[in-house]
């Protein structure tokens, strides 16, 4: 059981968590467990936690995810899932700098369904871009000689028009 | 945004359509190798099948203008039914009419050209499913009273080389005398179908649908559907989202409700005439030089 006096049903539970930057939050046990890297730590440390320390996400970031874990907490029904599928587009609608953060916490705390959601609002950005622009964007060094850069060009021209 | 980890980047690769994945191939090395691997092309269908449980299509159009007749080979968006791509367009339509979509299969499509004989693959009016390539086919049969023809459907597997010959019911056979040319081989949620020409009792024309249960056995042809059928010109031209059936007249082409029998005219906006319809799934498959 939980260390503080509420007996309350489990769905009340609520689980610390730390970021990086040293920041401590408290969170239902049912929106963190959305992350099976949050579950499995709960799961082997058992009740004695105190606070999960999550060292590779920042606070701002975390509660972007926690943000996310709330919102799909519960089972959706067939009547909410328009307006679930409209939180979530609204949800991914951020900074490109912001994006890349949750994308990496998501990935981290493995929270799959997040993850393909973020995952495919990159690929809609990117999909009509150029490959220079790509290289700039992901910062990838070009590593093909010119010649072979044409060769691999022509081979998919109509994958340019 | 700075460098991302290796699988992550493929996981937002996964989720591109095919024409950027093309585009990609020439950004650097490593993703020039890991859009063309195996693994990636089949993790690809994967993803895009859970995205999207419909097939697109691909069509085969032909329309006069004043000056040339044109045949093209184009993908339908599984929504709108509107052309997402040309892939074939030849205003020389003498020339390329003779060539005809066979089939297709997570992105492969099979053209057969009547005067080069370019692509030749198994059999003319065939059909895929199930990692087996289907046709109709009459065999000849000996038995003691003499010989006979008898109609079935041929699959070849793919995995094994073995093909299997399932027998077609009675009730097909004999429809399809009488309505020559409006029998179809396609694929219904997953199953192999029939769309089988018909007349009903009262000399009435119908389609009848029928889905094949389990290869090699005849008893395993289901009729599940009966569409009625209203001009003698129809021609049935194959499935749109596992529900509706293109019927195309000589005006126009119309969309039948398999189950309400509900008919409207198809929402394509393109004034050609439609001569064949197949499902299609686009794929990053790479065909090497035959």
């Amino acid at each position: 059981m939980a260390s503080s006096t509420s007996g309350s049903s489990s769905s009340s539970k609520v689980v610390k968590i730390r970021s990086s930057d040293n920041e401590n939050f408290e969170v239902e046990e049912a929106a963190a467990a959305r992350s099976e890297t949050i579950k499995k730590l709960l799961e082997d440390v058992g009740d004695d936690a105190d606070v999960i320390p999550l060292p590779n996400v920042d606070a701002k970031t975390l509660v972007k995810v926690m943000e996310w874990c709330k919102k799909h907490m519960d089972d959706v029904d067939e009547l909410n899932k328009e307006e679930m599928k409209t939180w979530d587009a609204e949800f991914v609608d951020m900074d490109q700098s912001c994006l890349y953060n949750v994308l990496l916490a998501a990935n981290f705390l493995n929270i799959k369904e997040l993850l393909d959601q973020l995952t495919q609002k990159v690929a809609d950005m990117i999909k009509g871009k150029s490959p220079e622009e790509i290289r700039a964007t992901f910062n990838i060094k070009n590593d093909f000689t010119p010649e072979e850069e044409a060769e691999i060009r022509k081979q998919n021209a109509w994958a340019f028009e | 945004m700075e460098k991302l980890p290796e699988d992550l980047e493929i996981q937002i690769l996964l989720r591109l359509p095919v024409k950027a994945l093309l585009r990609f191939q020439s950004i650097c090395k490593l993703w020039y190798s890991g859009i063309r691997s195996p693994k990636f092309i089949s993790d690809h269908c994967e993803v895009s099948n859970t995205k999207n449980p419909y097939d697109d299509l691909i069509a085969k159009f032909y329309t006069k203008t004043d000056r040339y007749d044109l045949v093209n080979v184009s993908t339908l968006s599984h929504e709108t039914l509107e052309v997402v791509d040309t892939h074939l367009a030849l205003s020389d339509g003498a020339r390329f009419g003779d060539m005809e979509i066979v089939s297709s299969c997570n992105g492969v499509v099979c053209l057969y050209d009547r005067l080069d004989h370019v692509v030749v693959l198994i059999c003319y009016m065939g059909t895929y499913n199930d990692g087996k390539y289907s046709w109709f086919a009459c065999i000849m049969e000996e038995s003691t009273q003499g010989c006979y023809s008898r109609d079935v459907v041929i699959s070849f597997d793919m995995s094994n080389d073995v093909a299997i010959s399932t027998p077609l019911p009675n009730d097909i056979v004999k429809a399809w005398e009488t309505r020559l040319g409006q029998n179809k081989l396609r694929v219904l949620g997953g199953f192999l179908a029939v769309i089988n020409g018909a007349r009903n009792g009262d000399g009435t024309q119908c389609y009848n649908i029928w889905v094949l249960g389990k290869y090699g056995v005849m008893e395993s042809w289901n009729k599940l559907f009966t569409i009625p059928s209203f001009q003698d010109n129809e021609r049935p031209l194959g499935f749109w989202r596992n529900c509706k059936l293109f019927v195309v007249t000589d005006a126009e082409l119309v969309l039948v409700d398999i189950v309400t029998q509900e008919r409207c005219r198809s929402p394509s906006s393109k004034p050609w005439e439609m001569i064949q319809v197949f499902s299609f799934k686009e794929s990053s498959f790479v065909l090497e030089d035959l």
